[in-house]
């Protein structure tokens, strides 16, 4: 189970809640309202389920309803043959699934928007599938008579033996949930919701991530299908509809999308609510457009959000908020035991084994448009193994076109880059950074809702991307997975103490001062083991103490075998730190050298000074334009 | 006519401007240079009102202008060329051109006088009225980029480093129309990363360096500074 | 099979309508308007309140309804616009879905579940081709159309503020540092988005009946036209509104009326998979 869930509410409260969960059959009154306890919980199920892919991964999704309903159908028309409810249910699943892979396949990989609007045809599709194909689904009517469920022999009838029946089910679900959220696979999620590129490069293999989410939920669905229609015996279309997806969207963010609890609030918010307003009848509905409209403008973030700003707000009456303990700049981090680059070092981990250090890169003839404009023109450099290594030259000369190129952001349209002999040109980022490069941004981009130590785990993870298998042994709980998750874990801080902010590990990234969130990118880096460190103006907004500090740090990365190629204008950090400069302009490289041989070159001081010259003569004999004069691009 | 003093800008969690104070006399081409970082488009975009400063003033004609939006900055006659030019990419240049007066122009207001003397200046500008902006390259976007600008019938012209990307034999020539601009009256405020070409047409400039005002001096003096040098390149 | 044609094209006009009506929204502020489709309801609604009940003649229904559908836009600006700047997406697309529920659901008060007749300004009139019979309504769709969309090209390219609009869809800061008054920009396009598809609903509800539901099919066609056209290229929503219009209604008639609406989806699904960009949209590249 989560630990942060378990430590936000004491163990009287525990207790209490739980009690209350197991007791409610008899403080509910009467059949109906048991029933519609029951609805709310086969809800709880889709909505947790959506919450992976909505919540998580920040990727709208309509089709739950209709997963729903498929699971409802399948079911149906299985034990309707014979087929017992425990057979009929992995087959539910196993359907919805194969829906999932078939609708995200082609979808994932486009705009988030997308994957919206084809989930919405989905829903629209199965709906008439399901009204018109009369032959097999009975039409508007539905299927009757739909066997129950058969537990030890006994067979599940009325609607307390249920509530204990679908209140294990929606337990297992959340349980999992949240076993996920603590999880490698969680932490990818969140990761590429907040910054999809940022993950991209640290190695989640974005697409393959979101497939998982989607499929989880759909699967969700699926089983809540399945459970709802052997509850209640009947099943008939008019419940799987777009505005029952919407219905399901509007739970999860009432509640607070992307938290599992905020799931449980929604769902029952919005499934007690329309019973109590019934005697508003069709203002029901009105009123709840307008909720919704409010609570987006008012509380974007949810129900949950407000136990957040309550206890926020208690906190900072009792004492003053704290501020980020500044980041130590007495201690010059070189003097941290070299053993803390241990983990830097341990090369025996890294495929290859000790032949995964000492990388240098290969750049051949790199070539980058976008349109008509040429950013890179035939770039050659070499940077060799275990230097420091800078890129400078003034604005729009392309050097930071040529970080995304090496990182994979863009893909050059001729050339090569070689990392120790592997190609990287062509290759996704996820790919890129398994091969050994990693990078930080100058726009920084940490995750904001992930903690200090979960963004630098997130890195740590680039070598073991988690795909089905790993899915599978994260909802199993095994031994392996929970030493991996805390491998995961040593080397993630090892890396926060590298670079100084193990003291700040749990807090809240997007709570960091700004030159620390910069350091936390380079530690997130750091935890995926490169081989090349491309660093994006990394003294960007920093004062010069914090300046000196992240020389040290680059001295010391290098210490410990890895390259680092930068990027900068901050000309005292890439003076004192470089082993070798190379300078841009327009595209092209001009110069190359040892800092002092660079500073001293003439073009590269026409370069950002322009060459000395008189005060031009506007003579009118030279208007521009009057001698036609080749352009330039 | 401009007189900024004592500007604190924070962009998001940095604080960009540590204090800065410059001021420009009608008349005059006055510029900001420095190293990429140092502060000098932030500086611009606090004038004409895209960035409200946490502390400090910025005066124009008189008036307190630090704080207003950008609409109306502009009515009281500030025009500005913008960094990577951005225009209208849809637009032709002649529809460009016709936004550009926007500020001044009250219903059907004729503004031939106007295009006549843009297109006097830029003639390449002319040759292509009835081309897509996005088509066009980068040193005719920057001339219609000025073009736009002086539209507004602008007393202040800002300049947003406009040589960036453009071969020196075009910065030759546009420069020389900045100089033009200038001598029929338009006083201008000039930032360039390029700092001979800017000191070379300015009449004073202002070194920054970390959000700060390092030097300030007629330009004369300015060129042979070691201290510009070490801005850009180090000691 | 000509006859079909006909209809099919018609029903086309009026996708191509809304199509056109969501795009000024989205060109000028980046939000899918998910209520297009109960904007249309309410024009036709509107319809109906000032030429059946309220009896006024054809014209002046049309203009009260037109400024009625202007208002309404302006209200939708400040309800799913102004509130949501800088906030993620998908709470935009959840207001705006709010907005379409309470827009359905005031209507059903109101009005009460059961269809309503609205008549054309033609009546029932027909006109014979040779073997062909056309409702003189869907000619006068045909007209409309036209007159609607050469009216929004040249307020576009040849007036003064239509370039304003033009100007801020292209970049909005741009337009301010120039002195576009850019809240009266996006208030014009909000304003057109809804005229167009009060206009829509006018023409189409007499097809049919108006009936509250009737915002969500047609809302989402307007979808499926604007991808299949290339989202936020004008013209291709109006060529991929008459395609629709036209595969739709041949389908229904040679395969099976039941499953007419899946053809759009279908169709849409086809171009997600195997061109996401649609007709005439630019694939996208990642800029960092």
């Amino acid at each position: 189970m989560s630990r942060g869930l378990m430590q936000k509410f004491s163990r009287p409260s525990w207790l209490a809640g739980l009690a209350a969960v197991l007791v409610l059959p008899a403080l509910v009154p009467g059949q109906y309202a048991m029933q519609l306890v029951n609805l709310g919980l086969i809800s709880l199920i889709v909505v947790v389920g959506l919450n992976f892919i909505t919540g998580y991964c920040g990727q709208i999704n309509f089709a739950q309803a209709a997963f729903w309903g498929i699971g409802a159908y399948v079911t149906a028309l299985l034990t309707l043959k014979g087929l017992s409810f425990w057979f009929a249910l992995p087959l539910a699943a196993v359907a919805t699934g194969v829906c999932s892979l078939l609708l995200g396949v082609p979808t994932l990989r486009l705009r988030a928007f997308y994957l919206a609007m084809a989930t919405i045809a989905f829903g629209e599709i199965v709906q008439l599938v399901l009204v018109h194909w009369e032959s097999v689904t009975g039409g508007t009517s539905g299927l009757r008579n739909i066997p129950g469920i058969t537990l030890f022999g006994h067979t599940l009838t009325g609607h307390r033996e249920h509530y204990y029946f679908l209140l294990a089910w929606a337990a297992l679900g959340l349980g999992l949930s949240l076993r996920i959220r603590a999880s490698q696979i969680g932490r990818a999620m969140i990761a590429l919701r907040d910054s999809e590129i940022a993950a991209e490069v640290m190695g989640v293999d974005t697409v393959r991530t979101k497939m998982l989410a989607f499929t989880l939920s759909s699967v969700y669905a699926g089983v809540a299908g399945s459970l709802y229609v052997s509850s209640l015996h009947y099943v008939s279309p008019d419940l799987f509809s777009n505005a029952q997806a919407v219905l399901f969207f509007v739970m999860l963010v009432i509640g607070g999308a992307g938290s599992a609890i905020g799931a449980v609030v929604g769902t029952a918010v919005l499934t007690v609510l329309p019973e109590a307003l019934r005697f508003l009848k069709e203002w029901y509905l009105v009123l709840y457009g307008v909720g919704i409209i409010l609570m987006v403008c008012f509380l974007p973030e949810g129900l949950v959000s407000l136990r957040q700003r309550w206890t926020g707000r208690r906190r900072s009456a009792t004492r003053a908020a704290e501020p980020a303990p500044p980041v130590d700049v007495a201690a010059p981090v070189v003097t941290a035991q070299p053993a803390d680059a241990r983990f830097l070092k341990a090369r025996s981990a890294m495929p290859g084994g000790e032949a995964w250090a000492d990388a240098g890169l290969n750049v051949q003839a790199v070539t980058q448009r976008f349109g008509g404009l040429v950013a890179l023109d035939a770039v050659s450099l070499r940077v060799a193994p275990g230097t420091v290594h800078a890129v400078i030259g003034p604005n729009g000369s392309g050097k930071t076109t040529f970080l995304n190129v090496l990182s994979g952001a863009y893909v050059a349209q001729s050339g090569s880059v070689q990392l120790a002999g592997t190609e990287l040109i062509g290759r996704r980022p996820s790919a890129i950074a398994r091969a050994g490069l990693s990078r930080t941004f100058q726009n920084i981009r940490v995750y904001k809702s992930l903690s200090v130590l979960e963004n630098v785990m997130v890195g740590a993870a680039c070598h073991q991307p988690a795909g089905w298998r790993g899915l599978l042994a994260i909802l199993a709980g095994t031994a392996a997975q929970r030493g991996q998750e805390q491998a995961l874990r040593e080397t993630a801080l090892q890396a926060l103490h590298f670079v100084g902010l193990a003291a700040l590990a749990q807090r809240p990234a997007g709570s960091l001062a700004y030159a620390q969130q910069r350091l936390l990118e380079i530690a997130r880096a750091l935890a995926t083991r490169p081989r090349v460190l491309l660093l994006d103006e990394p003294a960007a907004g920093m004062n010069p103490q914090e300046s000196t500090r992240l020389m040290e740090l680059i001295v010391a990365i290098r210490d410990a075998g890895i390259t680092v190629v930068f990027v900068e204008h901050n000309v005292r950090l890439v003076m004192g730190v470089s082993d070798t400069v190379t300078v841009f302009d327009f595209g092209k490289k001009i110069a190359e050298g040892t800092p002092q041989q660079v500073q001293a070159d003439e073009a590269v001081i026409a370069a950002y000074l322009g060459r000395p010259r008189q005060r031009p003569a506007a003579d009118p004999a030279n208007a521009a334009g009057s001698t036609p004069e080749p352009d330039h691009a | 006519m401009l007189e900024v003093r004592d500007l604190h800008v924070r962009y998001g969690n940095i604080t960009a401007l540590h204090g800065v104070s410059f001021n420009v006399q009608a008349g005059e081409i006055v510029t900001l240079i420095g190293a990429n970082g140092a502060g000098k488009t932030t500086s611009l975009h606090t004038v004409s009102g895209l960035l409200k400063p946490v502390q400090g003033s910025v005066r124009f004609l008189g008036q307190d202008i630090h704080g207003r939006a950008p609409e109306a900055i502009v009515r009281l006659g500030l025009a500005q060329s913008p960094e990577g030019r951005r225009v209208f990419s849809g637009l032709t240049v002649a529809e460009n051109l016709a936004i550009g007066a926007t500020p001044w122009r009250k219903g059907r207001d004729a503004i031939t006088d106007d295009l006549d003397r843009v297109y006097t200046l830029f003639p390449r500008l002319a040759e292509r009225r009835t081309q897509l902006a996005w088509s066009m390259s980068g040193g005719e976007q920057q001339m219609l980029a000025v073009g736009r600008a002086l539209m507004g019938r602008p007393k202040l012209l800002l300049l947003d480093e406009p040589s960036l990307g453009l071969a020196p034999i075009i910065v030759e020539q546009l420069f020389e129309q900045i100089v033009r601009i200038n001598q029929q009256g338009v006083t201008i405020l000039l930032v360039e990363q390029n700092a001979a070409m800017a000191l070379a047409v300015a009449t004073r400039g202002y070194l920054l360096e970390n959000g700060r005002v390092v030097l300030e001096d007629r330009t004369e003096r300015l060129q042979a500074h070691p201290l510009v040098k070490a801005a850009y390149l180090g000691g | 099979m000509l006859q079909l044609a006909i209809n099919g094209l018609a029903m086309g006009a009026i996708y191509a309508l809304i199509a056109l009506g969501l795009l000024q929204i989205f060109n000028a502020v980046r939000i899918v308007n998910f209520a297009q489709g109960q904007l249309l309801m309410l024009g036709a609604f509107l319809g109906v309140t000032t030429i059946v009940q309220a009896s006024l003649p054809i014209w002046l229904a049309y203009l009260v309804t037109f400024a009625a559908m202007a208002l309404v836009g302006l209200i939708f600006m400040l309800v799913a616009y102004y509130p949501l700047r800088g906030k993620p997406f998908y709470l935009a697309i959840l207001t705006t879905i709010a907005v379409g529920i309470v827009l359905e659901n005031l209507v059903l008060i109101v009005f009460g579940p059961l269809p309503q007749s609205l008549p054309s300004p033609f009546g029932s009139a027909q006109v014979h081709l040779g073997e062909l019979v056309i409702p003189q309504h869907v000619l006068f769709i045909f007209a409309a159309t036209a007159v609607l969309l050469l009216a929004q090209w040249a307020f576009m390219k040849h007036t003064r503020f239509g370039t304003m609009v033009r100007a801020t869809s292209m970049d909005m800061d741009m337009a301010r540092m120039v002195g576009v008054s850019v809240r009266t920009t996006v208030a014009v396009a909000f304003m057109l988005g809804a005229m167009l598809a009060g206009a829509a609903g006018l023409l189409v509800a007499p097809l049919f009946l108006a009936d509250p539901a009737m915002g969500s099919s047609l809302g989402l066609k307007a979808f499926i036209v604007s991808v299949i056209g290339g989202f936020g290229n004008l013209y291709g929503a109006v060529l991929a509104g008459l395609l629709l219009g036209l595969v739709e209604t041949m389908a229904a008639g040679y395969l099976s009326s039941d499953y007419r609406d899946a053809i759009a989806f279908l169709l849409f699904l086809g171009f997600l998979f195997v061109r996401p960009q649609g007709l005439f949209g630019e694939k996208q590249s990642e800029r960092v």
